[in-house]
């Protein structure tokens, strides 16, 4: 059986069942990596901003922050904040297209948003719309943001509360149509990787934390020793182990590994107090980051801190990794560099490609378990093929 | 006769058009293109080759033809939009 | 009227900034009969126009690509990966077979062509429509124009929206992530804008920004038309002449990189073949 193209999900990839089990094959290449080689440092934000459509931010702060790190620069504490803002803006607008868009319809038995209740498909829109505007504003547009190195490119001059508040609101009366995104199964028990700062939930966290079992702690540059890349002839998107187990990012990691500081957020996560394994519940993770998005919003631009947004940066030979957690999960992008500023090497850990050997291992589980509902399994993870294999 | 116009909205105050016009028309009026003798243009088109923000608009000569396309090139950037 | 998307090797990006048109969305949903980024259609159906996005890498897209052209009355390039070869064309730098063994160190299934093409190299375009991604602004004004048939074209440069004024001074160094003056043409600060040699219509959202333009839009009418003019020529002589500074690019490719694999730069003044060249032939381009 052959599933051509896998819809409702970014990029192109084909599911197979062959002898017993199933693969998910990524059927897209473009080399980042490699042509990344020989860049000047300014223009590496402006390019890996266009490995992926949909989390484009997260990139772009990633190698701006990998770019950082090799050249020992520091950045204010307003463009730290305002870094953070431009993450959760973007988480809010990614988790909302996937929640409106690309998963409910499943929930409603429709092949489109357009089975989705209305109201619910404006409040997506209106969320979407919001989170935009935000990014625009910090970030030149949405599709794909400039991020500079050092900074950012514009400061926020607007208030945008009342706004988030109303949605929020909005968001509130209508969390009880939401239960059924509460349902699902353990498929596979997996290993996680997120970021934190000291346990808290931070998008732009100071250190990795990972699940095998236990919890461990580790720095950004020891991720090489925890995460290992393997290669299958048959996709185009590598296989990585942590510590040699298959391992899932993301929001239900996200959710399992790290506290939410935020009111009505703390509250929901209250869900995931154990470490939960249910493939599904992907997507109430991401309803409940969308609830704790808006409300950390909201407090960081009540509260912004001062400084320069941009500064004069001189590069030198090193080599610097850059960590953020991507709306998917947890972005890895690490350099080195010549004395000149070119980049001499680049290796990227994107989400979805740390999230590939579960999403293949589960729709095995799925097949064995005789069911068929292997795309929606997908769509938990909210794969972005196009960041995968970069 | 020939008649030039520079459209302000675009004009960025580059001064390329004035620097490289052979006969003099478009002169420099505080620190903005003005076009002084339009009677001494001879058509060159220099201007406007230079002018990065296709400011510069001439009339009364079949000043587009002058610019050598391939009919090919010429198909394909009419699809452009 | 029936609207089909496809996607090539790409980010999709394009098809995210087609969502954030919002409004112009949710009116035209009903048109779109394929899109799998957000309908459950497998097979690509008739279609009146079929927007393309992304450049073609793999034999897999080629195929795609020419049912897409069968299907379709009007074939649109949707995005500078696919009009122009886009971000996506520059891993047309390194031979195929190097890209895959530097970045999986074996051999794969599939097969990959020799450039990262821009559409038209192997079907007839009936609209290209540039830009990394397009504006939404953009997007909605094309739909609109397909659907009344009359598609408004943008033949200026990006400095005729920028508004910047120039200032003539002299500079001795580049800059890169300063914080510009908000009124100065930024080349004339000395910042690498490619404003001057990029189509506009995206209403220069960048340089009003702060940000120098990365010519995400693909060359002017201008450009394309004459043979002895290009990006690096131009931005030369540009800076030379208002900032009286020498310019030096120590990373050409970057300044070509939504244009690598376009035959509308084809030229013999452009340093693109020298960098493939290079690139090609196991150097760091
Ligand atoms: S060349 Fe164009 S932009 Fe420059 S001053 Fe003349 S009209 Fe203005
Ligand atoms: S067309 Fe030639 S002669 Fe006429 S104004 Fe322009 S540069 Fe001068
Ligand atoms: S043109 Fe830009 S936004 Fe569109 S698909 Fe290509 S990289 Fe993405
Ligand atoms: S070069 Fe750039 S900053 Fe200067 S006028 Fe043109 S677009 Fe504006
Ligand atoms: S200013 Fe340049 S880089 Fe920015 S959107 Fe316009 S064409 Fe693209």
């Amino acid at each position: 059986m052959i599933i051509e193209p896998v819809t409702r999900i970014e990029g192109n990839a084909v599911i197979e069942v062959k002898d017993g089990r199933v693969y998910f094959k990524v059927l897209e290449f473009r080399g980042f990596e490699k042509f990344l080689e020989g860049r000047s440092f300014e223009f590496v934000p402006m390019i890996t901003a266009r490995i992926c459509g949909i989390c484009p931010v997260s990139h772009s702060i990633a190698s701006a922050r990998a770019i950082e790190n090799a050249f020992e620069i520091e950045i204010s504490e307003r463009v730290e904040d305002l870094r953070r803002i431009l993450l959760l803006a973007q988480t809010l607008q990614s988790h909302a297209l996937h929640i409106f868009f690309l998963a409910l319809p499943d929930y409603f038995k429709s092949d489109s948003f357009e089975g989705v209740p209305k109201d619910l498909v404006k409040l997506g829109v209106e969320m979407r719309k919001i989170a935009n505007e935000i990014v625009g504003r910090i970030a030149v547009r949405p599709v794909h943001p400039e991020v500079i190195v050092g900074g950012v490119a514009r400061d926020l001059d607007r208030d945008y509360s009342n706004e988030l508040k109303t949605i929020l609101n909005g968001l509130k009366e209508n969390l009880d149509k939401f239960e059924f995104l509460k349902e699902g199964e353990v498929l596979n028990e997996t290993a996680y990787l997120s970021l934190n700062s000291k346990g808290v939930i931070d998008f732009y966290g100071e250190s990795l934390v990972g699940y095998d079992g236990e919890i461990f702690e580790f720095g950004f540059n020891e991720y090489s020793e925890h995460l290992v890349e393997k290669v299958e002839s048959f996709s185009f998107t590598k296989f990585p182990y942590l510590r040699g187990k298959v391992c899932r990012v993301g929001p239900l990691a996200r959710l399992n590994l790290t506290k939410v500081d935020t009111d009505l957020a703390r509250e929901l996560s209250e869900e995931f107090k154990d470490i939960r394994h249910e493939t599904l519940l992907y997507n109430y993770a991401r309803l409940v980051e969308i609830v704790y998005s808006i409300e950390k919003i909201l407090e960081i631009m009540g509260n912004l801190r001062g400084g320069e947004i941009r500064q004069r940066v001189e590069p030198k030979a090193g080599e610097g990794v850059g960590v953020v957690e991507a709306p998917r999960g947890t972005l890895i992008h690490h350099y080195e560099f010549d004395e000149k500023g070119l980049v001499r090497r680049a290796n990227l850990i994107v989400p979805t490609t740390i999230n590939n050997t579960a999403i293949n291992e589960d729709l095995t589980a799925t097949y064995k378990k005789g069911k068929e509902n292997f795309e929606m399994i997908v769509r938990a993870y909210d794969p972005c093929l196009s960041c995968s294999t970069h | 006769m020939i008649r030039i116009e520079i459209d302000e909205d675009r004009c960025v105050g580059c001064l390329e058009c004035v620097d490289v016009c052979p006969t003099g028309v478009i002169i420099n009026k505080n620190n903005k293109p003005f076009v002084e003798n339009a009677e001494r243009c001879i058509g060159c088109l220099s201007c406007s080759y230079v002018c990065r923000a296709d400011a510069i608009k001439h009339e009364g000569i079949h000043v587009e033809e002058k610019i050598v396309k391939s009919v090919y090139i010429e198909e394909k950037i009419e699809r452009f939009v | 009227m029936k609207i089909g998307i496809v996607k090539l090797a790409s980010c999709s990006g394009c098809q995210i900034a087609l969502l954030d048109t919002h409004e112009k969305l949710l009116e035209i949903a009903d048109k779109v009969v394929y899109a799998p980024l957000i309908k459950d259609a497998r097979e690509l159906p008739d279609c009146d126009v079929v927007l393309v996005e992304g450049a073609v890498r793999t034999e897999h897209e080629l195929e795609v690509l020419k049912r897409a052209r069968e299907r379709a009355k009007k074939l649109v390039a949707f995005g500078s990966c696919s009009a122009l070869g886009g971000i996506s064309g520059m891993g047309s730098i390194y031979k195929p077979e190097k890209l895959i063994e530097d970045i999986y160190g074996r051999d794969l299934d599939y097969k990959l062509l020799d450039f990262a093409y821009p559409i038209d190299r192997f079907v007839e375009v009936d609209y290209y429509l540039p830009g990394c991604p397009p504006t939404p602004e953009l997007i909605s004004k094309f739909i609109d124009g397909i659907l009344n048939g009359r598609v408004e074209r943008h033949d200026y440069p990006v400095c005729a929206e920028c508004g910047r004024l120039v200032v003539h001074t002299k500079i001795d160094n580049i800059k890169k992530t300063e914080l510009p003056d908000p009124k100065v043409c930024l080349l004339s600060q000395g910042y690498v804008c490619l404003g001057s040699v990029t189509r506009g219509g995206c209403r220069a959202i960048c340089t009003k920004a702060g940000v120098p333009c990365r010519g995400c839009r693909g060359p002017t009418d201008k450009v394309m038309v004459m043979p002895c003019k290009d990006y690096l020529t131009e931005l030369h002589d540009r800076i030379e002449r208002i900032a009286g500074f020498d310019v030096k690019f120590n990373d050409v490719a970057s300044i070509y990189a939504f244009v690598f694999t376009s035959d509308m730069m084809d030229k013999l003044v452009s340093r693109i073949k020298e960098v493939i060249r290079k690139g090609r032939r196991g150097g760091r381009a």
